[in-house]
């Protein structure tokens, strides 16, 4: 059994779709990329997954961690759960700290009452977590408060209150993208190696292709809501088979390139909220687009009528 | 033959507290031929934009001189600068935030024709704005909507567009890539390659992305903490990079093809600039510090084929020994 | 999209457009009675059918009385706000703007707003004679200070917007960066600012002509009315009843509508 199992999951918002039969599991112990361009849905269906959209949201399908549908819980339940098995970290540290507490004290406040019988204990692992996230110096940044660091180590100090409760997943929602490019390869480094040491399954939330081929084993692409494709991370990058995720990865600027090298690019925009027909959702911008198109693409596999049988 | 655009020892300072100063951009000279495309990379808060800033007079800068054209424009008054504004427009990072939501897209484009001086009759501000709507690739029916009508791209499309109105000789892109998706990245970046090559425009491209500056650029700047680091052809810098800075940041251009960088990442974040190091300011993050890079700080000098760094212990030229300047001398 | 606090706007405008109608038509409404035509036989009636809210101490028919009544409260609310909006506008933009005179401006302005409303407004008057528009004038500039740091601290904000960066290296002159790019961005904070000045304005105005120190007494303002009725409150409460009543709907009348107006231009809330 997957450790998060969403099916057909739809978000609408005022009767329009933000999100239209997403599904796709998470096992134990691996990293999934969830990968679109702004509008596509992917922060919303994170939301969604943790019952933290507003009460306008409509949502059907099912969120299952562990086989219990969150979204069927009582809200207290689903709570205590989550707060147990899921933990966040967002693009921007400072939303998950405290400006007017020390680090130690938020480190602490987020520990299992397992780890925090004695206060030596509880020091000892805010200490501990401090280190494992690259953190020099970390007992003494545990009476730090979070403006004395840099963004950089602000957003470690984030991933360690991830880990403090010990979750089985993490959903890091654009964790690099509010950093410095020398900064974003120390995150990624970190996050690749905290996996491996404590196994926890990692839902990655990017628009950034470059590092979820970094991160993730395997890839969910979205696109105005939908799922177009879904694929082991080798296999998208080096054959997609949905014609986005090919114009996506093409599009990305590669280093080495030289001069002058033009990139491909994918011809207009995603679609609005109010723009969304029952037919392809990437049929305008597609270069394979043909009278079948209008009509809805396959549920299973890859969602593109040209895309059955050739593997 | 004198460039288009020559500065000479820029200094911009902010009061950041009573008598304390951050010294955002120090001593930094660089030119820019007509025609031509500079690159500025380097991480958020090096200096970068600031100097962007100061070329079209949004700062002051509080030393070094600024020439454009042979002119000595730092010194003017923002009412002298008015007239050649026409010659130096800037695109801005922001598709949101730099178009006033309350005017119609015509009227945004046409601002620089309304005040530079461009302007004939409304009819021939119109035929302009339609012309420019052609150029970024923008329908001529975009002209009469607002703002959050439009994507993120056509938005930039709208900013650059505005910025191209009173036929610019160089143009200021400010990080004008980094706000937007990958696909429509793409477009944005192809568009101002055609420009260029279109209306042999000059560029200062301030950006931290070194993929897109690998193919819009034909000199790179590299920026560490208001300092000048590496500065030379684009595809010598990138190929073989002579700053361990330099260096530091290709090591980390996220690979995705999965090869693998050839270089260690850089350790750590770039210091306070309040109170930057003394010596190299780059000393705490290189790998090949020595007790010199502490104590003296390096100059900018000739490092080969056109290029200058900033380095006691250049990394070695493709061919021949390393260098150390202390041996030179 | 949202019809959030449709009703309250409903509810306040409906309030606000029967006392205007009440205002405007007090000479029919009010039958043939002249608000000072005193008829000592009659003095100090309690309601009745004929007189629906009775009369006062020298036997002014009070209905008749509380009707023009509006026209002074109405006449100050919408009047300061007016004057009050665009002076301070005025003041602050040029605070906000101008770097150089900010300083000076905004002293000057603290100093103004060190001095309670109430007092500063019959300090005025005090020196000048008791019109109507003496009265406008002292609660103008007695509301002023709002207005403009309000309108400052806006175009503060807008100032720092990159599009009014974009207009400046568009060679946009100051006065087209003022008034095309950052008035009508502030424009919407300032009118439900405008709108808390009327209310409070026409509270001020009571407050000044219950102490003696507004409308002259010849022209019945509900301030006025309410003052003559103080000295018998106890025995003939209706004299203060009547005008009070009116001077709380009117006043949550103009809250209604400005709330709801906030809610409805503050983008968070869109």
């Amino acid at each position: 059994m997957p450790l998060l199992d969403i099916q057909d999951l739809h978000v609408a918002f005022g009767g329009l779709p933000a999100i239209e039969g997403l599904s796709f599991a998470l096992e134990a112990g691996e990293t999934l990329a969830l990968v679109g361009e702004s509008g596509s849905g992917k922060s919303v269906a994170s939301l969604a997954m943790l019952g933290l959209l507003p009460a306008s949201a409509r949502v059907t399908g099912a969120v299952r961690l562990d086989g219990i549908d969150l979204l069927t819980l009582p809200p207290r339940e689903r709570q205590l759960r989550r707060g147990r098995d899921i933990a966040m970290v967002f693009q921007e540290p400072m939303t998950s700290l405290n400006p007017v507490l020390s680090i130690g004290r938020q480190l602490i406040e987020g520990l299992p009452a397992a780890d925090r019988e004695t206060r030596q204990a509880a020091r000892a692992r805010a200490t501990d977590l401090l280190a494992a996230v690259g953190i020099t110096a970390p007992a003494r940044r545990l009476d730090e408060y979070p403006h004395q660091l840099s963004g950089g180590m602000r957003q470690r100090v984030a991933i360690a209150m991830a880990l403090a409760g010990r979750p089985r997943m993490i959903i890091a929602d654009e964790p690099t993208t509010a950093l410095d490019v020398t900064v974003q390869a120390q995150i990624v480094a970190l996050l690749r190696d905290l996996q491996e040491a404590t196994g926890v399954a990692l839902l990655l939330i990017s628009h950034d292709l470059a590092l979820v081929r970094q991160m993730a084993r395997r890839v969910v692409v979205l696109y105005a809501g939908r799922k177009l494709e879904e694929a082991p991370a080798d296999r998208l990058f080096a054959h997609p088979r949905h014609p986005y995720s090919a114009g996506l990865i093409a599009a990305i600027p590669r280093f080495g390139a030289g001069r002058g090298a033009r990139l491909a690019e994918i011809p207009g925009t995603a679609p609005g909220l109010n723009e969304r027909g029952p037919g392809c959702v990437f049929a305008p911008r597609c270069p394979q687009a043909a009278a079948i198109c209008a009509s809805p693409p396959p549920a299973t596999g890859v969602a593109c009528h040209f895309a059955g049988g050739a593997a | 033959m004198s460039a288009l655009l020559e500065v000479e020892g820029l200094v911009k300072r902010y009061r950041v507290a009573r008598g304390r100063f951050v010294q955002a951009v120090s001593d930094v000279s660089f030119s820019i031929e007509a025609g031509e495309v500079l690159a500025l990379v380097g991480e958020s808060g090096c200096g970068k934009s600031t100097i962007g800033r100061c070329l079209v007079q949004l700062e002051r800068r509080d030393a070094g001189t600024i020439r454009f054209d042979g002119m000595r424009i730092d010194t003017l008054s923002p009412r002298a600068f008015r007239p050649l504004r026409r010659r130096i427009q800037m695109v801005f990072q922001d598709p949101y935030g730099s178009l006033n939501p309350r005017l119609r897209v015509e009227q945004i484009i046409a601002e620089p024709l309304v005040h530079l001086g461009w302007a004939g009759d409304q009819r021939a501000v119109r035929a302009r704005v339609f012309e420019l709507l052609d150029l970024v690739h923008l329908p001529r029916t975009a002209a009469e909507r607002r703002p959050h009508e439009f994507s993120g791209g056509q938005r930039q499309r709208i900013g650059i567009a505005r910025a191209l109105a009173a036929r610019p000789d160089l143009l200021v892109c400010d990080e004008a890539v980094s706000a937007l998706d990958v696909s429509v990245k793409a477009q944005i970046v192809n568009l101002l390659a055609d420009l260029r090559a279109e209306l042999g425009l000059a560029m200062l491209f301030i950006s931290h992305d070194l993929a897109i500056v690998e193919q819009l650029a034909d000199r790179v700047a590299v920026m560490y903490l208001g300092k000048l680091v590496e500065i030379g052809d684009t595809g010598q810098i990138l190929r073989n990079p002579r700053h361990p800075y330099t260096r530091g940041l290709i090591a980390a251009v996220p690979r995705i093809d999965g090869v693998p960088p050839q270089d260690a990442l850089l350790a750590g974040e770039p210091p306070d600039p309040a109170a930057p190091p003394a010596g190299c300011r780059f000393h705490g993050r290189c790998p090949r510090a020595l007790p010199l890079c502490t104590a003296e700080e390096p100059l900018l000098v000739p490092a080969g084929a056109g290029r200058k760094a900033a380095c006691h212990y250049l990394e070695p030229a493709q061919q021949g020994p390393r260098i150390a300047l202390s041996e030179l001398s | 999209m949202s019809r959030r606090g449709a009703v309250p706007l409903a509810l306040g405008l409906a309030i606000l457009l029967a006392m205007a109608f009440l205002a405007v038509a007090a000479p029919l409404l009010g039958g043939d009675r002249d608000p000072g035509l005193i008829l000592p036989a009659e003095r100090a009636l309690g309601p009745s059918f004929a007189r629906p809210f009775g009369t006062d101490l020298l036997g002014r028919d009070l209905f008749t009385r509380v009707l023009y009544g509006a026209r002074v409260s109405l006449l100050v609310g919408l009047g300061v706000a007016l004057a009050a909006t665009a002076a301070g506008t005025i003041i602050g933009m040029i605070a906000g703007y101008v770097r150089g005179l900010d300083g000076v401006i905004m002293r000057l302005i603290d100093g103004l707003m060190s001095i309670p409303p109430v007092l500063l407004a019959v300090t005025l008057m005090a020196v000048m004679r008791g019109s109507l528009w003496n009265v406008i004038a002292a609660i103008t500039l007695a509301e002023l200070p709002r207005v403009a740091r309000l309108a400052r601290a806006s175009v503060q904000t807008v100032r720092g917007q990159i599009f009014v960066q974009a207009a400046i290296v568009s060679g946009a002159p100051t006065t087209t960066i003022l008034l095309r790019h950052i008035l009508p961005n502030i424009a919407a904070s300032l009118f439900v600012q405008a709108s808390f000045i009327g209310a409070s304005a026409i509270m001020l105005e009571a407050v000044l002509s219950f102490i003696g120190a507004g409308i002259p007494p010849t022209i019945p303002s509900w301030g006025n009315i309410m003052a003559e009725g103080r000295s018998l409150w106890q025995v003939k409460p209706h004299i203060l009843a009547f005008p009070a009543l009116f001077l709380c709907v009117t006043v949550l009348g103009v809250n209604l509508v400005g709330d709801a107006l906030r809610d409805r231009f503050d983008p968070r809330g869109a």
